[in-house]
């Protein structure tokens, strides 16, 4: 694969994510900059962002260009909205906009990215945004279009217990499938809990989990677990040990308890998220 | 002996069914009647037979997994063969934990199950006919006849321990293959998993195969082909003995039956088995020399086969986006629930058949013995008489044993008039577990049909799909197979493994007892007919002649006329 360097830049309203500038979240928005940070360092899936006006012709280079570092002309991408001011350190604004997973064609593309952008402008964003006193923003809602990874795995993961801030210990809450099952609580994850900093696997209970989210050729849904099935387990210890290694450095490089949002797709690690805690932190405050 | 009578728990079975206990006890236990493999009354031979294997090798195999059944008993009650499986007590907490062990070690198994079978089981079960194969009945004198028929009870007691420890494993392979489709599937008809499983090389379709090899060398002699074709079944090894080519192919047929003929018609020892009545072989060549080569077996195998992995690749293409662990797990069900799927043909070839025919072997030669000595006038009165009467007798002869045999033989007649209840005893007062071996054995015996909605309907169990409108016959015993014409539609009480034959003929088949996983459903998939199983009465309400219709997924059978 090119390193960054070796690629030209998009077209004027796209942004690589391993650009330097994607790194601005004045321009990519609080999520997709946090994420082209995050890149140059860790397993980042390659994306880019569609920061200025919807223009077909340089959406579908963009999505081509993604395509052949990856050896497929279709390859199957995550639409998400980048909020210029999402992701901030005060306020998390999990949740609040849509997102596609398993898109795939450029047909499909160009509806998600639209879709994306729109529903920053959904009356349940502007509620949010009325109810913590954040202004709108300003210019096109950026919309981050990334490599989904064909997950066996996902975890959310927090480098302090936010229920037990006492401990000191990884908080690992992993299901079967893409991630959107374990973040959107509609199943019991498994759960392990890690030591830090010696990183000894101090709890695992797995879960009768009912639910996982599945790739399918025109996105994603969610299936139930056949009952045989609901309690195997969705990742081994050493996979937990992986993931709080990756927790506890991203700590120390923020400088800020954090959560990560990450996926495994034969058996590599790739991180979809990272954010501080802010109810962690609220709480060391109070 | 005690007389303990209880009524049956279901009162309106017309004539009389009185239970007498020998063991007061027994009335608190939960006795089930098990038409598909014993729907008739039994003799006392035949009883206890079915006592000494059924109880030593079912309480085996529950026991070598440590199931949650502490043993299986079994009862002859006015000839009819009834088996209680008595649960494991203990708290809710060792219960569960002894579930759990078991769902375990059964797990295990079907994890190598090609292998427990191959290395494990199969070689132990050949060891034991050879027991039986090497040992020369008629030359054997009166003392080593006595002890070959107390050894002949011993190799029976462990062929069904190995019978039940390979059943076990295997058939809940299959129904939790099916409970995994189902899961991942929710959506698919209640027979679609076991497309997946169809079309693979087993030993009752070896057995199909080369009779229809040796239908094809018939075909091409005059001689034979019209021996075959002009006469009844049981004249055609007599004409065939009068030709040079006759003769030959006589020689031919006995090499076929020396490989494949140690079976007969049902689970039981009163049949002949194929090598000492051919007849219902010869029916069959007859039936095959109708068919052209595109009727072939093996034409049928391959159309399941491509069935088959159409049906697999369907699923994982519908898999694709799915975790490797899901993929995985599905990948090593199919792939035991298919090696389980031959094992569930090879186990009925290599077990039950051949052992029921070393046992009547055995049987007989001990009855022609005390035909000689007076004792009896058939050997075949011996199924009249208890294996402890038999070898006092044959040890020391001198009584005369015909009218204690006559007496039975008529008690076993009036028998037949009756209805034997499905259940007698103390009903459980917990319904069936909702786990692994709870749902196999629902599968297995089948459960009670859902109630016709129409007035000229049956329900049963689905057991093949396709719909398909015939005239049923109703069929009692592998003798009046020679009355099916293609198109019909088979109905039976139950069809045992050494019907499969007449699968190829008919256009479909109704059944009384089984469920989707009984041998009558497995067979009428290979062969792509519809089945409808567990259907209750249907072998009595439906009449010969019958215009039927078969919904073989719905599970219902609609009477036209």
């Amino acid at each position: 694969m090119p390193s960054p360097s070796d690629r030209p830049p998009h077209r004027p309203g796209i942004l690589r994510l391993d650009e330097q500038a994607a790194a601005d979240p004045r321009r990519t928005g609080g999520k997709a900059a946090a994420l082209a940070r995050l890149a140059a360092r860790h397993p980042v899936p390659d994306g880019f962002v569609v920061t200025g006006a919807i223009e077909a012709g340089a959406v579908a280079e963009a999505y081509a260009l993604l395509g052949a570092a990856t050896g497929t002309t279709e390859p199957v991408v995550a639409v998400r909205s980048s909020a210029t001011d999402e992701d901030g350190a005060e306020t998390s604004f999990a949740g609040q906009h849509d997102t596609f997973l398993g898109v795939r064609g450029v047909v499909a593309l160009l509806e998600a990215v639209a879709a994306a952008r729109a529903s920053g402008e959904t009356d349940r964003a502007l509620a949010y945004r009325a109810a913590h006193g954040i202004a709108a923003p300003a210019g096109p809602l950026p919309v981050l279009v990334q490599l989904l990874v064909p997950a066996d795995a996902s975890a959310v993961v927090f480098s302090r217990n936010p229920i037990a801030t006492g401990t000191c210990e990884v908080l690992i809450n992993a299901g079967l499938g893409l991630g959107e099952s374990v973040v959107g609580g509609t199943v019991t994850p498994d759960e392990w809990a890690v030591a830090r900093p010696s990183l000894a696997v101090v709890r695992r209970a797995i879960a009768d989990k009912r639910r996982m989210t599945v790739q399918t050729p025109g996105g994603s849904t969610e299936v139930d677990i056949p009952a045989p099935l609901r309690r195997l387990p969705s990742i081994d210890d050493e996979q937990a040990r992986e993931v709080a290694a990756l927790a506890v450095a991203l700590e120390r490089e923020l400088g800020l308890p954090v959560d990560l949002e990450v996926a495994w797709a034969g058996g590599r690690l790739h991180l979809l998220q990272c954010r501080p805690i802010t109810t962690l932190s609220a709480l060391e405050a109070a | 002996m005690s007389t303990n009578i209880t009524q049956p728990i279901v009162p309106d079975a017309p004539p009389p069914f009185p239970v007498v206990w020998s063991d007061p006890a027994d009335a608190g236990l939960f006795w089930q009647h098990d038409p598909m493999h014993f729907p008739d009354p039994v003799g006392p031979m035949e009883a206890a037979m079915l006592k000494r294997s059924l109880e030593r090798g079912f309480s085996h195999g529950v026991g070598v997994y440590n199931a949650p059944i502490e043993r299986v008993l079994v009862a002859s009650v006015n000839g009819y063969h009834y088996q209680s499986m008595v649960p494991v007590t203990g708290t809710p907490v060792e219960l569960a934990a002894r579930g759990q062990a078991a769902e375990a070690a059964i797990m295990a198994v079907i994890g190598r199950v090609e292998a427990f079978w191959a290395q494990d089981m199969l070689p132990q079960v050949q060891q034991l006919l050879a027991g039986w194969e090497t040992f020369d009945l008629a030359g054997a004198g009166r003392a080593a006849l006595v002890a070959h028929l107390d050894d002949t009870w011993e190799r029976l007691g462990r062929m069904w321990e190995i019978h039940f420890e390979t059943v076990l494993p295997v058939y809940l392979a299959i129904s939790e293959f099916d409970e995994l489709y189902r899961g991942l599937f929710p959506e698919s008809g209640p027979l679609d998993s076991y497309k997946l499983l169809e079309g693979l090389p087993n030993m009752t379709v070896e057995v199909g195969q080369a009779l229809w090899q040796l239908s094809r060398r018939a075909l091409v002699v005059d001689a034979v082909r019209a021996a075959i074709e002009e006469h009844d079944a049981a004249a055609v090894p007599g004409v065939l003995k009068a030709t040079a080519e006759g003769r030959a192919f006589l020689a031919e047929l006995r090499e076929y039956l020396a490989l494949y003929g140690r079976r007969a018609d049902k689970w039981t020892i009163v049949a002949p088995s194929w090598i000492e009545d051919p007849t219902p072989v010869i029916e069959s060549l007859r039936e095959f020399l109708r068919r052209d080569a595109d009727h072939a077996p093996a034409v049928t195998t391959q159309a399941a086969a491509a069935g088959r992995e159409q049906a697999i690749a369907e699923a994982r293409a519908r898999l694709a986006g799915y975790p490797a662990a899901i993929v995985g797990q599905f990948e090593a069900m199919l792939a035991a629930a298919q090696h389980a799927t031959v094992i569930t043909e090879d186990h009925n070839f290599w077990i039950d058949n051949t052992t029921l025919h070393h046992l009547r072997q055995v049987l007989l030669e001990a009855g022609r013995r005390l035909v000689a000595d007076g004792a009896l006038d058939v050997p075949e009165d011996v199924f009249q008489l208890t294996p402890e009467e038999l070898r006092g007798t044959l040890a020391v002869p001198g009584s005369d044993l015909r009218s204690t045999v006559a007496q039975r033989t008529s008690q076993l007649e009036a028998r037949r008039a009756l209805q034997p209840p499905p259940v007698l005893g103390t009903t459980p007062p917990e319904p069936p577990a909702d786990d692994a071996f709870g749902r196999f054995v629902g599968k297995f015996f089948g459960m009670p049909p859902a109630p016709a909605e129409h007035e000229d309907e049956l329900r049963g169990a689905p057991g093949s799909a396709g719909v398909v409108r015939g005239p049923a016959r109703i069929i009692h015993s592998i003798t009046e197979a020679g009355r099916l014409q293609p198109g019909d539609i088979l109905v039976a009480q139950t069809t045992a493994p050494p019907w499969t034959p007449l699968f190829a003929t008919v256009a479909g088949v109704v059944t009384d007892t089984g469920g989707a996983l009984s041998h009558c459903a497995v067979v009428a998939r290979e062969y792509g007919i519809p089945a409808v199983v567990g259907a209750a009465m249907a072998s009595v309400i439906i009449r010969d002649g019958d215009t039927i219709e078969v919904d073989g997924a719905a599970g219902v059978v609609r009477i036209i006329i």
